[in-house]
């Protein structure tokens, strides 16, 4: 698993009950929106991630609705298990926008 | 934020047909957020990087039928038998005969190119546009020169020749050189593949050029000759290789 995608499992198990959409993943693990959303993809694609849409009026809230993700009780499972394996969770790199484990 | 709806569905067309809405509001609400430099920074980021999420969409397809697969398997060693025969009988059927041989042996690629093609244009979702340029790519590169070259013929214009020329090598190039980054089938298959690539695209260039650019003639005619040396024995191994791979098991590295 790569360390971009132990970011992502980490900012979404984090606090498991609440859905994060794409900035405020940006925003936790210090990643591109064009890196998150592919592994968005595969983790949705694999069953560990689930997504769905905000619901609210685009013109009354201003802005166009964002699409929610949260970690599915598999993927909840393995972002612990990655955890657990590598000592302590990656540290998310807030307000970097890439993260100093990157280079 | 017209201008950034503008660039995200241009580069929405990158991604599988049933992903582009969806990824164009998620991005959009993104965006929205943001300000100033960040907005333009994000946005280049996700258009840049907008063929890896394709990637990540794109559906696994499940491989050609069998007889298909022997089908082009069949193909591709009928390639290297003619290219062979174009090229050590001419003293028995005639230079003129032993040219065309030559020239058609590539079209023993057609059915391998409209697999991949075909399968490539599936995991992008199927749709008009990536059938069109399935189809596009089978004709241009699946048949050598020939479709190109009869297509300059008909309409007179040598560009289309010239630039059809460069296809079928490019294809075969791009193809072995992805398998063997992906290793995604023996190493020294796809090795011979990129080099038969490399060898078609210069002896199909430099042909272009002798014929059509007499000022290039003096760099044309050992570029091709060189070509030639290099596409003959990489390219009876490649397509022989190649050939059997399919019969046997059906699938072979980008194919």
């Amino acid at each position: 698993m790569t360390l971009q995608v132990r970011l992502v499992l980490s900012a979404l198990a984090d606090e498991p009950d609440r859905q994060l959409y794409g900035l405020e993943i940006i925003e936790t693990t210090g990643l591109l929106p064009g890196t998150i959303y592919p592994i968005l993809a595969r983790l949705e694609a694999a069953g560990w991630v689930v997504s769905e849409w905000e619901v609210v009026d685009e013109r009354e809230a201003g802005r166009p609705r964002r699409r929610y993700y949260r970690l599915t009780a598999d993927g909840l499972t393995v972002a612990e298990a990655s955890a657990v394996a590598r000592g302590a969770r990656p540290r998310p790199a807030r307000g970097r926008v890439i993260p100093r484990e990157a280079f | 934020m017209r201008l950034l709806r503008v660039v995200l569905t241009f580069a929405a067309l990158a991604l599988p047909a049933g992903h582009r809405a969806r990824w164009r509001e998620e991005s959009l609400a993104v965006l929205t957020a943001v300000h100033g430099l960040r907005r333009w920074w994000f946005a280049l980021d996700m258009m840049v990087k907008a063929p890896l999420l394709a990637g990540a969409l794109r559906r696994p397809v499940t491989p050609p039928g069998r007889w298909l697969s022997v089908l082009a398997g069949a193909g591709l060693i009928a390639t290297s038998v003619t290219a062979v025969a174009a090229l050590a009988l001419p003293p028995v059927i005639g230079e003129d005969a032993a040219e065309l041989l030559f020239l058609l042996s590539p079209c023993g690629l057609l059915g391998v190119v409209a697999a991949r093609s075909v399968a490539t244009a599936r995991s992008y979702g199927g749709g008009p546009l990536p059938y069109l340029t399935a189809a596009t790519v089978t004709v241009f590169a699946g048949t050598g020169p020939v479709a190109a070259g009869a297509l300059s013929v008909a309409t007179g214009v040598t560009a289309i020749a010239m630039a059809g020329a460069v296809v079928p090598g490019l294809w075969l190039l791009t193809v072995n050189a992805t398998a063997l980054a992906r290793r995604s089938g023996p190493p020294a298959l796809a090795l011979a593949g990129v080099l038969a690539g490399a060898g078609l695209l210069g002896v199909l260039v430099g042909l272009q050029l002798v014929t059509h650019v007499p000022a290039a003639r003096g760099v044309a005619s050992p570029v091709t000759a060189l070509s030639l040396a290099l596409l003959v024995p990489a390219w009876t191994v490649w397509s022989l290789w190649n050939g059997m791979r399919l019969i046997r098991l059906g699938h072979t590295p980008g194919v």
